[in-house]
């Protein structure tokens, strides 16, 4: 009964113990093949931040890790003429690269804007949540590497995962809930 | 070009022993000064101002994949063919790639699962031309240039002959990805 | 003289490729003998870490003999099972294709640029030639070669048994441009530089130790990977770093107040009878001489000098004191200002009033596993002198040397010549400030030998460079971790070594037989067994230690730590009097001050600036800049300004400024405006503008700290003074 439970991939983020070091842009690079060649566009993950905010020395510096948000209700899947966007068996939103006419429109339909054109593969590519690693039982290279681990990552169907207690016990928001996307993605307030 | 598989192979052994640090015998050979050849030899492939001119390792030129899965998917064919590229370099190893050509074209004769078009696709197609413009602009004996453009145009005439009949759209270079 | 290539190709290029091929004409590639595989093959082998000195251990991922990925190994206590955006970066280093791939000559003007390749034979001949000759000159006196290094690699140890066999005493090693003062001053009151249990205090003072950015594990992440709220963190910095962004409280202090900070921390605390009396009178000595001399030291005092609100100094002390766990952290890197080993006393003191040592959350004598030394014949000199700056600094640790009194006596040939330098892995040249000086150094030797992986800014000046295989190529000897969960940890090779490149033991003990010790012994008589059988001696006392090594990378016993027992008198504080030590009669018997004294800094002058220096989380030092994987988050670096300085001088952001230090050192950099910095200071990261043009992601490109850092020490430890350095900018 349990194995063949529906999983439901999600990630926890706690930004207030991310510090910027950058360990889970250059693992998701090193994993998933990714040669930036210093193209500043091309990346899976990201950490924003508004810099330094405030006036010496009243002053404050948020940072907050994000990447493909896995939305259950994917306008990047909606969108996609080939089907190339797909949800996989696991419900995560998948690129299928031989499908993929690059025409462009799941990049502008994306509102968290985790999408690009990929200087290799020439198609469309952005974060698969690692699914080739958790089919061998690990985490995402993120997840993995993170000094701190701002990002927990395990199963919401699973009412015994650190992700659900962390959600049971904690307030949390998702990015852009208007535009009814139903990330997978959640951050702790 | 001539397509005879013996003289193809004797001049991609050929080729790839140009890539020897420089000897008095071949610089006498060549009818150039030694050391013009030992300082070309160090600035295009080994250490120079301004990053090496030219390294010798086909991974660096690709536009189109990660080094990494190149040279992880080159030696894994190799294996699979029974030709150990040597460890001193790493496996994208210009003139070691060469040399494996020769083994694995010998292979994929009596081989059905290795096609020597995708292999020369895949593996052979996508650095010649940046390889040879970068020794062509950066070499000041002649010699490296003309190598590197031998070593081209040997490639294309090579992937021309072997282009499977009927054949003019390429398959993807993907076709090998594990 | 160029041949045209239709001429070439006509004529001789058939036979060339031919000359010196074996008979089956194959030179790089050869068939297999053993079946072929079908799969993809991947293995996992766990080692360490080599990007800095924290040696991580992960699992190296390798597939069809290529290293894939760097993965950090989860039961590794210390890093708390993490890797770094470096560590992870790693991975690449051994594919660089600018790595040194042979020994090279060098055959033009130093720096100049132009090499030949040499076989390790001819490149030791070379060395072996020059240096006896300038030893004969010398009289015989081998003090005249210097040898520099750096930690990180395990086989430092090899570079400097080659020196000591070779007979010099000239050591010079990173710490005095590191953590020399930190060190003298803990250790001068608590015997040690302890470490400090981050995991379990709830109130923690950093005075400038960026644990954020300065990544030291278990520190940083114990400090930062607890839940939110868990903790409070005090933090002192002029620069609103990434660790200012994570704490409770950032206070930008004046630079060189720390001490005032701290003296009138104990002002308060004693003042005001919070001290833990208990802790004094059984653990302590010199508490009324230290209460008595912190009573001139009032937070109002101190508010005029650490621009920190007396009311914020009073509030921090108190809740330090009444807060049970916690502690100010003693930091690392402390090559900062004034009586910096002073300033380090005064903050190791601060922690002694509370009793926050040896109970959880305060600082605590690591442990370290026991390894069975590492044993080699010394060599017996007649001729021999002191080292060159031995009279300079009063705890002078031999083995490290200090660099800056050290360069400048080098320069005067005071007392005597230096000739040549054998550099292992150390960018002096970037690491050492006022690189002007250093060139000069430079340009005064007769030989210099750098063995560096990389051609570093320090290699391209050299005049022979030994490739050392990288980190992930070597086996190194199993090392000891002193921490609170002590470890043992070793390397071992992922792959096998790329290009003709070796590991340092086979390099020093290879050139050992180039050279004869007094009695015309070779010194390669000095060097027995291999990094294997070092190890396996290492390990003896530690039956299947090895075996847990290659397999997880690193191992444990039953060696674990326990609060009290110094407390119960099971284990005695290591100083002179076996007690904590507020008053130094150490100190004052070599004429020291005994208590830490507050002396002002000298006021930096109108329109002129202080520049400090700092670490950031993606690089370290000056190594790691050119990875491609982590230049492209800050491809040039830039000079932090307050806009308040940067309008009064009409400088905007983007703008290329000219900044000159008073002893001639400028540089030419951009400027960025920043609310994240105090309006008297200036700050731009280490690692760019390298000398080297081999790296060509940061030749050129901003400016070198070393280039606008001045040259001055503190004598008590020898460390350097980088933030003595005063500045005026204009645009350029």
């Amino acid at each position: 009964m349990t194995e063949n439970r529906k999983k439901r991939w999600v990630m926890v983020i706690d930004s207030r113990k991310c510090f910027d070091c950058k360990a889970c842009d250059v693992a998701c690079k090193r994993e998933n093949g990714i040669e930036a060649k210093g193209n500043r566009d091309v990346y899976r993950n990201w950490i924003t931040s508004r810099g330094i905010e405030g006036t010496f020395p009243n002053l404050k510096q948020r940072f907050e890790p994000s990447q493909c948000q896995q939305c259950a209700n994917p306008p990047c899947v909606r969108v996609c003429p080939t089907r190339a966007s797909h949800l996989d068996r696991d419900g995560l939103v998948q690129i299928d690269g031989r499908r993929c006419i690059v025409c462009g429109v799941c990049i502008l339909s994306c509102p968290y804007d985790a999408r690009f054109k990929s200087p290799q593969t020439k198609v469309i590519d952005k974060c698969t949540f690692c699914n080739h690693r958790i089919a061998v039982g690990k985490q995402p290279a993120c997840v993995d590497t993170c000094p701190t681990k701002v990002r927990v990552f395990g199963d919401l169907n699973d009412p015994e995962s650190e992700v659900s207690r962390l959600l049971a016990r904690h307030h949390y928001f998702v990015l852009k809930p208007k535009s009814g996307t139903q990330p997978s993605l959640f951050y702790l307030s | 070009m001539n397509s005879n598989p013996v003289a193809i192979a004797g001049k991609l052994l050929n080729l790839a022993g140009c890539f020897v640090y420089p000897s008095a015998e071949m610089a006498e050979q060549l009818q150039l000064d030694l050391t013009d050849l030992e300082n070309n030899h160090v600035r295009l492939f080994m250490s120079d101002r301004g990053g090496v001119k030219a390294p010798p390792y086909a991974g660096c030129y690709l536009d189109s994949e990660d080094r990494h899965r190149f040279m992880i998917n080159f030696n894994g064919l190799c294996l699979r063919h029974g030709v150990v590229l040597g460890t001193s370099h790493p496996p994208d190893h210009i003139p070691a790639m060469l040399e494996a050509l020769t083994l694995l074209s010998a292979r994929a004769d009596d081989s059905a699962d290795l096609d020597i078009f995708i292999l020369l696709d895949t593996y052979y197609h996508h650095w010649p031309t940046a390889f040879a413009a970068a020794l062509d602009q950066h070499d000041r004996t002649g010699f490296y240039a003309a190598l590197g453009a031998e070593i081209k145009e040997t490639l294309v005439a090579l992937r021309h002959d072997c282009l499977p009949q009927g054949h003019q759209s390429l398959q993807s270079p993907y076709a090998l990805r594990a | 003289m160029t041949v045209t290539r239709r001429k070439f190709i006509a004529g001789s290029l058939a036979g060339v490729g031919a000359l010196g091929a074996g008979s089956a004409g194959l030179r790089y590639v050869s068939q297999a003998m053993a079946q072929p595989t079908r799969t993809e093959q991947t293995r996992y082998v766990n080692s360490s870490c080599n990007i800095c000195v924290s040696a991580c251990v992960f699992r190296g991922q390798v597939v069809n003999g290529v290293i894939k990925r760097l993965e950090p190994e989860p039961d590794f206590p210390k890093s708390r099972g993490m890797m770094c955006a470096r560590g992870n970066a790693g991975a690449a280093t051994p594919y660089d294709p600018n790595r040194v791939k042979s020994p090279m000559i060098r055959t033009g003007k130093r720096g100049e640029g132009k090499w030949r390749k040499a076989s390790w034979d001819e490149a030791y001949r070379y060395i072996a030639e020059k240096t006896n000759r300038v030893v004969a000159e010398e009289g015989g006196h081998r003090s005249c070669i210097a040898f520099a290094s750096t930690k990180g690699t395990f086989q430092e140890h090899y570079f400097h048994q080659f020196r000591e066999v070779f007979g010099s005493p000239n050591a010079v090693r990173h710490p005095t441009l590191c953590l020399s003062a930190v060190i003298r001053g803990f250790q001068s009151v608590f015997g040690t530089y302890p470490a400090v249990d981050v995991r379990n205090s709830h109130y923690l003072i950093l005075a400038g130790a960026n644990l954020a950015e300065g990544i030291i594990p278990p520190a940083t992440i114990d400090l930062f990977k607890r839940p939110i709220g868990s903790r409070k963190l005090i933090y002192l910095d002029p620069r609103f770093t990434k660790t200012a962004a994570l704490a409770d409280k950032w206070l930008p202090i004046k630079p060189g107040s720390d001490m005032a900070f701290a003296l009138a921390m104990m002002n308060v605390i004693i003042g005001e009878g919070l001290h833990d009396q208990d802790f004094i009178d059984k653990h302590c000595v010199g508490f009324a001489e230290l209460a008595e001399h912190v009573r001139q030291y009032t937070p109002e005092w101190a508010e005029r000098e650490t621009d920190i609100s007396a009311g914020d100094i009073r509030q921090i002390a108190r809740e330090f004191a009444t807060t049970p766990s916690a502690v100010f952290y003693h930091g690392r890197r402390t090559t900062w200002q004034g009586d910096e080993v002073q300033t380090r006393r005064a903050i190791a003191m601060v922690n002694a009033i509370v009793g926050a040592f040896d109970r959880p959350g305060g600082l605590i004598p690591a442990l370290e596993i026991p390894l069975a030394p590492y044993f080699y014949e010394p060599a017996w000199y007649t001729k021999f002198r002191p080292r060159l700056e031995q009279g300079d600094v009063t705890f002078m640790s031999p083995g490290d040397g200090a660099w800056i009194p050290w360069r400048d006596r080098a320069l005067r040939s005071d007392p005597y010549a230096i000739r040549g330098l054998f550099i292992y892995k150390q960018n002096v040249l970037e690491m050492l400030p006022d690189r002007n000086k250093t060139l000069e150094l430079f340009a005064k030797l007769d030989i210099i030998v750098c063995v560096d992986p990389f051609m570093s800014g320090t290699a391209w000046y050299s005049d022979v460079v030994l490739p050392e295989s990288t980190y992930l190529e070597r086996l190194d000897p199993a090392v000891a971790l002193d921490e609170i969960e002590p470890v043992v940890i070793f390397r071992q090779p992922l792959i096998k070594p790329l290009y003709d490149t070796k590991p340092c033991f086979e390099i020093v003990s290879e050139l050992a037989a180039y050279f004869k010790d007094e009695d015309g012994a070779p010194l390669s008589d000095y060097f027995e067994g291999s990094v294997e059988s070092h190890t396996k001696a290492a390990l003896a006392d530690h039956p299947g230690s090895l075996d847990k090594l290659r397999e997880k990378g690193f191992f444990s016993t039953d060696l674990k730590l326990k609060f009290g027992e110094y407390r119960s008198g099971k284990k005695t504080v290591r100083t002179k009097t076996g007690k904590v030590e507020l008053y130094s009669e150490d100190f004052a018997r070599r004429g020291l001050e005994p208590l830490p004294v507050y002396r002002r800094p000298a006021d930096i002058g109108e329109g002129k600036f202080r520049f400090v220096v700092g670490r950031h989380a993606i690089h370290t030092h000056s190594s790691t800049a050119a990875f491609p994987d982590l230049n492209w988050h800050m491809k040039e670096n830039a000079v932090w300004i307050n806009p308040v300085s940067a309008r009064k001088l009409g400088i905007k952001t983007g703008d290329t400024v000219l900044m000159k230090n008073r002893t001639g050192g400028e540089v030419k950099i951009k400027a960025l405006l920043t609310e994240g910095i105090r309006p008297d200071c200036l700050y731009y990261a280490n690692g760019f503008d390298s000398l080297s043009p081999d790296k060509p992601l940061v030749y050129g490109k901003g400016a070198s700290q070393a280039a606008i850092l001045e040259s001055h020490f503190e004598s008590i430890s020898g460390s350097a003074l980088l933030h003595e350095t005063i500045v005026e900018i204009r645009r350029a």
